[in-house]
């Protein structure tokens, strides 16, 4: 039975040689691919065909790599399980009748089960980390700016990044490498990532190595996934690493925080989709609105539509001063608790994903439920800061990822310490 | 759904039995005392933010989305359940953030984009080199 990890198969060969020749990787299906079809996981893009490549994919092409596919996701990269996704879900190799968390769920799911050898996701809110510690593989959240977002269909830009997928640390941050570093056509980009080698930081030394653990991030979390969490904790602590508890009061509002400003980006993003440039021909029945509305209608599914229609609500007369701007200030509490945090301590850790991975159908009917899975993983992306989340072990025979949050551009420190934690 | 409607402080993860009296943690409050503007002392978490179906049409029709009459009542339901959720951000301080933000210029100069017919080839419909869309009013 398959996985259902890819959207669309397909073989682009990229140069001859460079650091990733001979290697396979899988695309996540936002990111632009010239050529070959580029759907979102969505209906409204069913055909969409990009008449350009992403930046990434000509960083892979040019590093030798070969693009084996485009995969599965949650539509526009909304969910947390790669299950409202228009093309059906993604299973999760470890345990079929589990999901392979999202919304990056092909990307780690291919990974895992050797259908490629890397891949590249987008993590907006955790849409890396997650997938990565449900599948039981290494994914990497980079600092915002360190990866081009150009050719990446937006969702929440001020939340997002490109990141690599992979089967162990150091072949994450060999992708990394290719990937990172400034580009012209992404004024968000930074100069940080330029010539920047992270898969030599991948020696295992953490030797004086200081971890704080944000007590807020384990309060609440399953059972068996505290358990593994500590365990490998301990193993750190046992190779040199000096762990102690931080308090970081401001990550009990990154849910709400999160939904609403990554709802209010995706109202005003999301915009472009009017059935004219692309998406679905619909009847030529009725005005502009009339026709647009009908389109949107038809090429959305339900989630994207819930997003769209809370955070037009979040940024609508008489509300932006409760949501967006409430939800802005939460951001800036965020950064501050964090740096406060990184002032003490040389990464910070917690579990991935505070519980295992869902049923199959279990979360789709409960929205909300949805959201407070990513309790752990939003606040990253609020403070701008990179992550990686590592296999950590299993409990009940379900992947546990660990998560490791780092300075802004401090990858280096995360892989290393990563690479600790999976030795 | 009350168990979505907790304390500040409480927080509930899925797959998790509720907290239903999880302390404020004492560090948060002192943040708030000392260095943040006062917020109401007891926030109002259990304001109940309904949704009736006419809202729904509404932020539906200025969002251009049509809805049909099941997904309105469905959204009324989990909007109502959301929004509520949200209402802990009435209690977030307000923080002095150094922008850090710098502007990115460049000159202009002309470069190789698209060509017509690149631009036009995901076009549902085109008519002589243009995209056709429907009547404006």
């Amino acid at each position: 039975m398959s996985l259902d990890a890819f959207i669309t198969e397909t073989t682009v060969e990229g140069d001859d040689d460079g650091p990733l020749a001979g290697r396979s990787v899988a695309v996540k299906d936002n990111i632009s691919t010239e050529g070959v079809r580029t759907t979102c996981g969505s209906a409204m893009l069913d055909d969409y065909v990009p008449p350009y490549d992403a930046t990434v994919v000509e960083r892979l092409k040019a590093a030798g790599a070969t693009v084996v596919g485009k995969t599965n996701m949650d539509e526009f990269g909304m969910g947390t399980t790669t299950e409202t996704s228009a093309f059906g879900p993604t299973r999760n190799p470890v345990d079929r009748s589990r999901v392979p968390g999202g919304s990056s769920g092909g990307s780690a799911a291919a990974v895992a089960a050797g259908e490629a050898d890397l891949a590249l996701g987008s993590d907006t809110g955790g849409s890396i980390r997650c997938p990565a510690a449900f599948c039981g593989v290494v994914g990497i959240k980079p600092t915002y700016g360190l990866v081009s977002r150009y050719g990446l269909v937006a969702y929440a830009n001020s939340l997002e990044q490109i990141g690599p997928l992979a089967p162990t640390v150091e072949s994450a941050a060999e992708l990394l490498e290719v990937i990172a570093g400034p580009d012209d056509r992404d004024a968000t980009t930074r100069d940080a990532g330029a010539d920047a080698a992270y898969a030599d930081a991948a020696d295992g030394d953490v030797e004086g190595l200081t971890v704080g653990v944000p007590t807020e991030l384990i309060e609440g979390a399953d059972e068996r996934v505290v358990r593994t969490f500590e365990a490998a904790l301990a193993d750190l602590e046992a190779q040199g690493a000096e762990t102690h508890e931080v308090s970081l009061p401001s990550v009990e509002r990154a849910v709400q925080a999160y939904y609403v400003i990554a709802m209010s980006e995706a109202s005003s993003n999301l915009a472009r989709f009017d059935g004219v440039r692309y998406g679905p021909e619909t009847e030529g029945e009725g005005n502009w609105n009339e026709a647009f509305a009908r389109v949107r209608e038809e090429g959305f599914g339900d989630e994207v539509k819930r997003r769209i229609l809370l955070g037009t609500y979040a940024l609508s007369a008489g509300y932006h001063d409760k949501y967006y701007a409430k939800a802005q200030d939460a951001r800036a509490w965020l950064k501050r608790d964090f740096d406060e945090a990184l002032a003490e301590a040389d990464v910070l850790a917690s579990p991935t994903m505070p519980v295992l991975p869902f049923e199959l159908g279990e979360s789709l009917d409960d929205p909300l439920r949805m959201y407070l899975a990513d309790a752990n993983t939003v606040p990253v992306n609020l403070a701008n800061l990179p992550a990686i989340s590592v296999p950590a072990g299993e409990a009940d025979g379900l992947p546990v990822g660990l998560q490791l949050i780092g300075g802004a551009f401090d990858e280096r420190t995360l892989v290393r310490a990563a690479s600790a934690v999976e030795a | 759904m009350c168990r979505h409607r907790l304390p500040p402080g409480a927080r509930v993860v899925a797959g998790a039995v509720p907290r239903r009296s999880a302390p404020v943690p004492a560090v948060r409050r002192d943040y708030r005392t000392e260095t943040l503007s006062a917020g109401p002392e007891v926030p109002c978490y259990m304001s109940e933010t309904p949704v009736d179906p006419d809202e729904v049409r509404h932020v539906a029709d200025l969002a251009r989305i049509d809805l049909d009459e099941d997904e309105v009542d469905r959204f009324a339901v989990q909007f109502a359940d959301i929004l509520s959720y949200f209402d802990a951000l009435d209690d977030v301080p307000e923080v002095d953030a150094e922008a850090d933000l710098v502007n990115v210029m460049r000159p202009d100069e002309v470069r190789d984009g698209l060509t017509q017919e690149e631009a036009l080839r995901n076009a549902p419909e085109t008519e002589d080199g243009y995209f056709k869309g429907p009547s404006v009013s």
